[in-house]
């Protein structure tokens, strides 16, 4: 497969930033990449393991997830301080609990782990010769990209591409 | 904070929700917008305390609520308003002792955003739909 596995985790990537910031997203073109962005981003990585493993990894220009969390909470934001770092976690760990939920119901039961923030030496979450895929995620206040590397059985799940 | 979406059509769960909203809005922006904490201290304890209060009022009344609809998941979300509860009141309470903290306000500030959008956004919604499948509200 199966594109449809890493549909779950776009499609309750979708439905968290409708429900909690109002925001349609729009998926933009995939991308098969072997480096990530470093400078002024913030990541946000969860690890798989299960009937699918691997890691999903969002990457936050620094303005942008200033901007999402602004819009969201309905103040002005000014920094990326920890109300801003909470805040991006607690969503993507909202966004990972729905896609287990939607896996389990497939019989794709999966542990997925608590979010974790990470600021610096971004690259370095990838494995060199490792492939993922990179989905970048448009809205009306700025773009961010989904980026994930999934196994199961053994092989990568790059044939929806 | 607050959205049209998020109404229940359940009158008093609205009327309850509405004040908490603004309420937790004003609190957010003290803490985040504004420069002198010290100057707006009786205001965020005054707040802490009323958002501690009056989420045990509401959280009673939306339980009671779900009780009498027979809503079928009421235990799963009183577990979730139990778990608000205890981290307003930990956070209040750390705040009466230690004072005015900007990192603890600004986590204080950043959970009561992230539970109510998504608490009231997604899980109050299933009362909502609960209630209206059973014909208790139109």
């Amino acid at each position: 497969m199966k594109a449809e596995d890493i549909n779950t985790f776009y499609n309750s990537t979708k439905t968290l930033f409708t429900m909690m910031l109002d925001l349609d997203l729009k998926r933009g073109q995939l991308k098969l990449c072997d480096e990530v962005e470093d400078d002024n981003y913030i990541g946000i990585l969860v690890e798989i393991d299960g009937r699918l493993e691997g890691h999903l990894y969002y990457i936050f220009p620094k303005e942008v997830a200033i901007n999402m969390v602004g819009h969201m909470s309905g103040i002005t934001v000014n920094e990326l301080d920890e109300f801003v770092k909470y805040i991006l976690v607690e969503v993507v760990k909202r966004i990972t609990e729905m896609t287990g939920l939607c896996l389990d119901k497939k019989r794709m039961r999966c542990k997925i782990s608590e979010p974790e923030i990470i600021q610096e030496n971004l690259s370095n979450i990838f494995k060199k010769d490792e492939n993922f895929i990179s989905i970048p995620m448009e809205s009306e206040i700025g773009n961010f990209d989904m980026n994930i590397v999934l196994k199961t059985n053994g092989k990568r799940l790059f044939s929806f591409l | 904070m607050w959205k049209e979406s998020y109404r229940t059509e359940i009158d008093l769960i609205d009327r309850q929700h509405r004040e908490l909203f603004n309420r937790a809005s004003r609190f957010v922006r003290s803490v985040i917008e504004e420069k002198d904490l010290e100057e707006n201290s009786d205001y965020i304890q005054e707040t802490l305390y009323f958002l501690e209060e009056y989420c045990f009022e509401h959280f009673r009344a939306e339980e009671d609520y779900q009780k009498k609809i027979g809503y079928k998941d009421y235990g799963k979300h009183k577990k979730e308003h139990d778990g608000f509860q205890e981290d307003i009141a930990y956070y209040r309470k750390k705040v009466e002792v230690n004072g005015l903290e900007i990192e603890d306000l600004k986590i204080i500030a950043a959970k009561i955003v992230i539970w109510l959008k998504f608490h009231v956004g997604y899980e109050d919604m299933k009362i909502s739909e609960h209630a209206k499948k059973g014909g208790y509200i139109k």
